[in-house]
């Protein structure tokens, strides 16, 4: 068969692979190719070409692509709607969540005794105040920090 | 059979009654050119006419909208030039695979005695080829075993003349160099 080159020369090669070996071009090509290839190929190509199979599927892959994407995002979408929301503590929660001291306690009018029993002996809610011997000292303590005189018979 | 020219294909074609029949000369006309091409980027005869196939079902839906004042064979050159290139980045796609894995299994394919029937130079050759970068492999193939000439080369890949021939004149450096450096650790 003969063949252009695309640039104005023609050269010969045909479909005898014993032939390959004879022509200049051909002499350099040392792939094997199978027996008869070129004398079928040309049909195998008609025949994809007028298949309508394979254009039928491709057109319906291109139809399927922006389905199934959109059908991804509606379905994204549902979930992050079906969510549940955190529930943000309100300030109220907020301030109990805090870790209060004893003296902050003692301020705020909460009943120590009474939190120390709720959370046991072990976590020692009253520990940071330890009150001096000295009466003296515990009077001036209490007054400097301006906690109720009560709180010494109970803390003694 | 005889050489039919672009205009008289085009014609063909663009006749209902004789399109089928224009397409068969056509392809029975570029198959052998554009399949060694072809093959010489991918190496594997199944690859190779997978991407031929689609080299012509793709002339087959573009041909209507061909430009007269373009050339036929270049039109159909620059396809499976393309098609050769997306063929070798489809395999390179998967995470797992290397450049190294990708040109591995090409020279496998090569090195098969039922794939390659050249002596030991055209396999040495062969194999250095194999090791340039697609684009860079894709020009070598045009114009060292294919004899394009740059301008014709030029329209195919879509680059200008000085960058095909840098590239070229890169390529043959660089099999010379490997041709050589396994020349050396062979003795």
């Amino acid at each position: 068969m003969n063949v252009s080159n695309g640039s104005g020369s023609t050269w010969k090669c045909t479909t005898d692979r014993t032939n390959w070996n004879k022509r200049p071009h051909c002499a350099a090509y040392p792939f094997v190719v199978p027996e008869g290839f070129f004398d079928t190929f040309p049909h195998l190509v008609q025949q994809r070409a007028v298949t309508p199979k394979a254009r039928t599927f491709t057109t319906l892959k291109w139809l399927l692509r922006p389905t199934i994407a959109v059908a991804g995002v509606a379905l994204i979408t549902f979930l992050l709607w079906q969510m549940p929301v955190k529930v943000q503590p309100d300030d109220h929660n907020a301030a109990l969540a805090q870790d209060w001291s004893a003296e902050d306690l003692v301020r705020a009018g909460v009943d120590l005794r009474s939190v120390q029993t709720l959370i046991g002996p072990e976590e020692g809610v009253l520990d940071p105040i330890v009150l001096p011997k000295d009466d003296h000292a515990i009077f001036a303590y209490l007054e400097q920090e301006e906690l109720p005189l009560d709180l010494l018979t109970e803390g003694l | 059979m005889a050489d039919h020219g672009d205009a008289e294909l085009l014609a063909l074609f663009r006749q209902e009654e004789s399109r089928h029949y224009a397409f068969n000369l056509l392809v029975r006309q570029y198959q052998q050119r554009l399949y060694a091409f072809i093959r010489r980027m991918v190496t594997d005869h199944d690859e190779a006419k997978d991407v031929l196939q689609n080299v012509f079902l793709k002339a087959w839906t573009g041909l209507d909208d061909f430009r007269a004042d373009a050339r036929l064979y270049s039109w159909l050159y620059r396809i499976a030039h393309n098609e050769s290139l997306n063929h070798l980045r489809k395999l390179r796609k998967g995470i797992f695979v290397s450049n190294e894995q990708v040109m591995e299994r090409l020279t496998t394919t090569l090195d098969s005695s039922e794939h390659f029937s050249g002596d030991a130079i055209q396999r040495k050759l062969q194999h250095a080829v194999m090791r340039l970068p697609d684009k860079q492999r894709a020009v070598f193939t045009m114009k060292y075993f294919e004899g394009l000439r740059y301008e014709d080369m030029s329209t195919i890949t879509g680059t200008s003349v000085g960058a095909l021939k840098s590239s070229y004149h890169i390529a043959v450096k660089k099999i010379e160099g490997w041709l050589t450096t396994d020349q050396t650790s062979d003795k």
